[in-house]
């Protein structure tokens, strides 16, 4: 594979076929199956990998898949109401799964993740050899898959589903599919918040299509292949506000209710700095660190910054926004929204290509893989110990 | 051209009503409100807009 897609210039059919795509498939498929089995082998001390793996949010994930957003007692006088900050297509999928499947919403759950994680490193293999000179297959699979957080796209998270739609959606505008990066960019906001970033995206490529047509004859046309991909992108999130509009008579309920969680609204920037200033790093691993998730969202607004300068608009745009939106309102979950995003698995396998060297010496790919392996199961052990810091 | 133009007035009905429109329940402000005064006071309970609707 890596023969086949070397350098620019040089010939890529081997890699471009069917066949080799699916042999990838089968390889993600198999590394995918063995690192649950190797979670599996870890968590026995945890009670079994489905328990060990469901922490925190999972438990509010599998309550909307089975009950939906319902009457809910679990929370005491809050009742239901936290269930409005998870947004609905998980969840659905992990319902409908669990229907059809008879498995349990927590097997289901991770099975349907690892699925996605499937699905996100081979679009992000297709992303990466379109969009870079040159494409290792393989450190691609060792960043997405090895890299410390990337366990939460096997956990009942939105996590894996969220890289993959927003991957996708990416992929579909590099290719000139504007309709069906919409639409997947519109599942996106229906899986996060933050997946209402894709629309300016979709805006600004739609808006110099229209520019580069405006000598066309056909207007109407040229207006509807602007303004159509325009409107599908944030479906999904103005669909959930209706529902939550319809059911509660508050469009922004799924906003309001972060309160639960301490979240407020205010400067980014500013809560950044006061995290990292407040150096508590010896918190690591035992209770939430502000200067940890801090610095962890600095490092991946360094990320986005480096991509700007490499004239990659689109990206820079989509991870600066995952982390400066959700900073904006409180410090907690930024290492796992920084490490999960597709667009800074990208700029880490970027990193890495420049580390390694393009070449690529396999007993430098083994020391990356070894280094990541290593970091992974450590954070990997505190979150089946429930270390609130690797949240 | 003219499902595209429903999904964007659909889409501005619906950030009007969001932003601007809402009709909250009572027991629903209620119960912000209070959360919200007690752990932040009632400029951010404020803050909200909930209290005005």
């Amino acid at each position: 594979l890596t023969q086949a897609t070397s350098t620019a210039g040089l010939p890529r059919l081997p890699f471009a076929t069917i066949r080799v795509w699916r042999s990838f498939a089968v390889i993600v498929l198999a590394a995918i199956g063995l690192r649950l089995a190797a979670y599996a082998w870890l968590a026995a001390p945890y009670g079994g990998l489905v328990q060990a793996m469901c922490k925190f949010d999972c438990g509010w994930y599998e309550r909307i898949a089975l009950f939906g957003y319902g009457a809910d007692a679990d929370w005491g006088e809050f009742g239901s109401i936290p269930h409005w900050a998870f947004f609905p297509l998980y969840p659905l999928a992990v319902s409908t799964a669990h229907e059809l499947l008879g498995l349990s919403a927590r097997l289901t759950g991770m099975l349907l993740s690892s699925l996605f994680l499937a699905g996100l490193v081979v679009i992000g293999a297709k992303y990466l050899r379109v969009t870079r000179r040159v494409f290792r297959p393989m450190l691609w699979l060792i960043v997405a898959l090895l890299f410390p957080y990337s366990f939460f796209l096997s956990a009942v998270y939105t996590e894996a589903l969220f890289a993959m739609l927003s991957a996708g959606s990416l992929l579909a505008l590099h290719r000139h599919r504007p309709l069906l990066a919409g639409i997947l960019a519109g599942l996106t906001s229906a899986t996060r918040p933050t997946g209402i970033l894709l629309t300016p995206i979709i805006v600004a490529e739609r808006v110099r299509a229209l520019w580069r047509g405006r000598y066309r004859q056909d207007r109407v046309a040229l207006l509807a292949e602007t303004l159509l991909p325009i409107a599908v992108a944030p479906l999904g999130l103005f669909l959930y506000m209706l529902d939550q509009y319809s059911s509660i008579g508050d469009a922004m309920a799924f906003s309001h209710v972060q309160v639960l969680w301490g979240r407020s609204w205010g400067d980014p920037l500013g809560r950044l700095w006061t995290g990292v200033a407040s150096w508590d790093f010896s918190l690591l691993l035992e209770v939430h660190s502000n200067a940890y998730a801090a610095s962890f969202a600095l490092v991946g607004l360094a990320g986005a910054g480096w991509l700007a300068l490499r004239r990659r608009g689109a990206e820079a745009w989509f991870l600066a926004g995952c982390i400066l939106l959700p900073a904006s309102s409180g410090l907690d979950s930024l290492p796992r929204f920084v490490a999960a995003n597709p667009v800074f698995l990208y700029v880490v396998y970027d990193v890495s290509m420049l580390l390694i060297g393009k070449r690529g010496q396999p007993v430098l790919l083994a020391a990356l893989a070894a280094v990541l392996g290593a970091l992974q199961v450590t954070l990997l052990l505190a979150w089946y110990g429930g270390a609130g810091a690797v949240f | 051209l003219g499902v595209a133009l429903l999904l964007l007035g659909f889409e501005v009905t619906i950030l009007g009503i969001g932003f601007f429109g809402a009709e909250v329940s009572p027991e629903y402000r209620a119960y912000f409100i209070d959360r919200l005064t007690t752990q932040w006071g009632t400029e951010a309970a404020q803050a909200t807009g909930l209290t005005s609707r």
